[in-house]
């Protein structure tokens, strides 16, 4: 195929220790270390796969957000995208009109498949590639643990609660991906210095003609309440009956 | 008193529970992390409060009792194996019960624990605050702050925060003879008089029993940014250290070593740790810098400093981490070292430090006498660069059985520190002397500086009831 469209998305990094800002409005994320979404950057890694295994000529990466999504396009570009796409946006973006946008960048690209995450770890939405499927009418599967691309189709294993599924769908296609698809590489300090030549361009929403009206207003964010510490029982006898206090068990 | 009556004398302060006889329990407080140092005791005490650590000192003093004072049993040199003898009694007082927090003053910066706080635990504490405890090392999720005291550890911070013995404000120790000598006052200034805390701070148990503790912290770095790279030589990697100096300035937190043995045997022996760079450069640095400022810019300025080092050739190839995921892969290899090297066959271990300049002239010479002396063999060399210190390890060579290897220990160690000593270094930098230097710290150590030490431990403990036969005697 020609090309595959990655999106990434820019989020507080996993392992930070999540902070509510004071008015209950977001969380902090002023001084916040920020990475790329983890299942995206594993999108990413299966389509340098792909290109690398003679399938796929071109990988392009686009992400939506503020001017800071550059340094994890960077990123991108130092694992071994060809190009980057930023629509920029510094407000909160919602999930139906990230697809949107991305709906507009895939008709300008025309790729034959689009890789990303199954869901973003910040608002766990899982929304957007299943949107842009809709938007693109493009083949969809989602949760994939293994992808093998074929003349026109492509092999997906899904995790689905009851086991592995295996698909067989048509290109142009709509993956979104699982963790154990595959183990991200770890970017070289040479593919850094080479990424910085590789072109980024900028794009403002409002030549995309896409509204960035949000569809929802956020009342409040709160910390789930602390979990409360366990108790210690001496026997089976004893742990049957504090269920049964609580009317967990008959 | 005969031991079974000292027995119910102990059970009464500490309970039946906590007092152990049992040889099969107590196998697991006889023997070091290395399962080089094995000794016995027929008793093990796991009190909970400074009253019982007093009490039992004062039954020990009353009846010649030694005392083995222990923590996480993470030690390295033997200090924390007990010796007892039909001649002398010798028990062993475990702290793993003193578990308590006891006071955290987020203004003064301060925290007072009991000496058997797991340190991963303070670090945590200190982080859901905002701030910083610095002491860091891989043992950091089994050993104790009492024991990291009395061996005056350093760790990966000690470039920019000194070994424990600068993160102390105060303690509270319990005497031979069961008196508690107790300065938990969190002052970073009280010049009154001799600053007696200083001398129970890596005296090895020899002198009290570090019963709680008064901690320094710290603010917390608000990210770090951090880099794996490859140098062709030790000579590249002080280069490299001076200008990362130049560049960062005290916020450089970390500058680890490794050889290319090292990173291959945690690539063999420990295979679920990710290996980011080839594992046949002969060097890597681990270089850490703690961002103190919120700027989104920081691992961008990490990447400009190498990117430069790279173009003259200073390292060969580099690594930044792009999350915290990736960060901890880099500390993880540094950290699983010790035990992919337990896992590499018989080997004779060093830590020795040396004027930072003098790092490859250590190195160098050191691998060439042994080889000399007893063959070529496997050479881990890893460790704290930045702070002088190296821990150098020789393998076995394939030509000699274990025994015999192993009965060079002795010899091994005199070329090694011989080496080290001078270059204007010292024969143990950071794990002690315990019983495995003790030779070591008589035969490398101005008289001037024994007959003080004796000095001071006669004078504390005439009746030699602390840790008898540990450090010096």
């Amino acid at each position: 195929m020609e090309k595959i469209l990655v999106c990434l998305k820019r989020v507080v990094d996993y392992n930070v220790k999540i902070r509510i800002k004071p008015d209950e409005t977001d969380v902090v994320t002023e001084g916040v270390k920020m990475s790329i979404n983890p299942f995206d950057e594993i999108a990413l890694e299966e389509a340098l796969r792909i290109k690398e295994s003679g399938q796929a000529n071109e990988v392009i990466i686009v992400s939506v957000g503020p001017e800071d999504c550059q340094q994890q396009l960077r990123t991108g570009l130092a694992m071994g995208a060809d190009r980057a796409i930023l629509v920029e946006h510094s407000e909160n973006t919602e999930p139906l009109t990230v697809a949107k946008l991305l709906h507009q960048i895939v008709q300008q690209e025309q790729p034959e498949l689009i890789l990303l995450g199954k869901q973003a770890i910040d608002d766990d939405c899982n929304q957007t590639g299943q949107m842009l499927a809709e938007l693109c009418s493009y083949s969809q599967a989602t949760y994939a643990s293994k992808l093998s691309v074929g003349s026109n189709s492509l092999e997906v294993t899904r995790e689905v609660d009851q086991g592995l599924e295996t698909l067989e769908i048509d290109l142009p296609a709509i993956v979104t991906v699982d963790l154990r698809l595959n183990d991200p590489r770890y970017v070289k300090l040479p593919d850094i210095m080479k990424a910085k030549k590789k072109s980024l361009d900028v794009i403002n929403p409002n030549d995309l003609k896409i509204s960035m009206d949000p569809f929802f207003k956020v009342i409040s964010v709160t910390a789930p309440p602390p979990r409360e510490s366990g108790i210690k029982l001496s026997d089976a006898g004893e742990l049957f009956d504090a269920l049964k206090a609580k009317g967990l068990v008959d | 008193m005969q031991q079974e009556a000292l027995c119910i004398a102990f059970e009464s302060i500490v309970g039946k529970q906590n007092c152990i006889t049992d040889p099969e329990i107590i196998k697991t407080y006889l023997e070091d992390w290395r399962g080089i140092h094995v000794g016995f005791t027929p008793i093990v005490l796991l009190p909970n409060s400074t009253q019982s650590i007093s009490q039992i000192m004062k039954i020990c003093f009353d009846n010649n009792i030694g005392v083995t004072p222990q923590g996480g049993n993470t030690s390295l040199c033997g200090a924390n194996i007990p010796h007892s003898t039909k001649d002398r009694l010798e028990i062993v007082i475990n702290s793993s019960k003193m578990n308590q927090i006891l006071e955290l003053d987020t203004h003064n910066q301060s925290l007072i624990v009991q000496s058997g706080c797991i340190l991963s635990t303070i670090q945590t504490i200190a982080e859901d605050k905002g701030l910083f405890f610095p002491l860091s090392m891989g043992a950091e999720g089994s050993c104790q702050i009492g024991g990291n005291i009395s061996t005056n550890a350093g760790g990966v911070n000690v470039l920019k925060y000194g070994m424990i013995r600068e993160q102390i404000m105060g303690l509270e120790v319990v005497l031979p003879d069961g008196t508690v000598f107790s300065d938990l006052k969190g002052l970073r200034k009280d010049n009154t008089g001799y600053d007696l805390k200083q001398l129970f701070i890596g005296a090895e148990g020899t002198l009290g029993f570090i019963t709680s503790v008064c901690l320094k912290l710290f603010s917390q770095p608000t990210s770090y940014s951090s880099a794996l790279v490859a140098v062709e030589n030790p000579f590249k990697a002080l280069e490299l250290l001076k200008k990362g100096k130049a560049f960062f300035g005290e916020n450089l937190t970390g500058f680890e070593l490794m050889s290319s043995s090292c990173i291959q045997a945690v690539e063999k022996y420990l295979p679920s740790c990710k290996i980011p760079l080839s594992s046949l450069y002969p060097w890597q640095i681990l270089i850490e810098v703690g961002n103190i400022t919120t700027d989104q810019n920081n691992d961008e300025r990490m990447v400009v400093f190498l990117e430069k080092e790279l173009e003259t050739a200073v390292i060969t190839d580099g690594i930044v981490a792009n999350s915290i995921q990736e960060r901890k892969d880099f500390w993880r290899i540094r950290h699983a070292i010790p035990e992919a090297e337990k896992y590499t066959g018989s080997a004779i271990y060093h830590d020795i430090s040396v004027p930072i300049s003098k790092i490859p002239e250590l190195i160098e010479q050191s691998i060439a006498e042994l080889e000399e002396y007893i063959g070529k063999s496997t050479v881990f060399a890893f460790g704290h660069v930045g702070d002088g210190n190296l821990h150098f390890t020789k393998g076995k060579p394939a030509s000699m059985d274990k025994t015999s290897f192993l009965n060079e220990t002795a010899n091994v160690h005199r070329i090694v520190h011989e080496v080290a000593v001078q270059l204007g270094g010292s024969f143990s930098a950071e794990h002690g002397i315990g019983t495995k230097l003790k030779n070591e710290l008589e035969h490398f150590s101005d008289p001037v500086k024994l007959e003080l030490l004796r000095t001071i431990k006669n004078s504390i403990d005439p009746k030699n009831i602390m840790n008898p036969n540990k450090l010096i005697s």
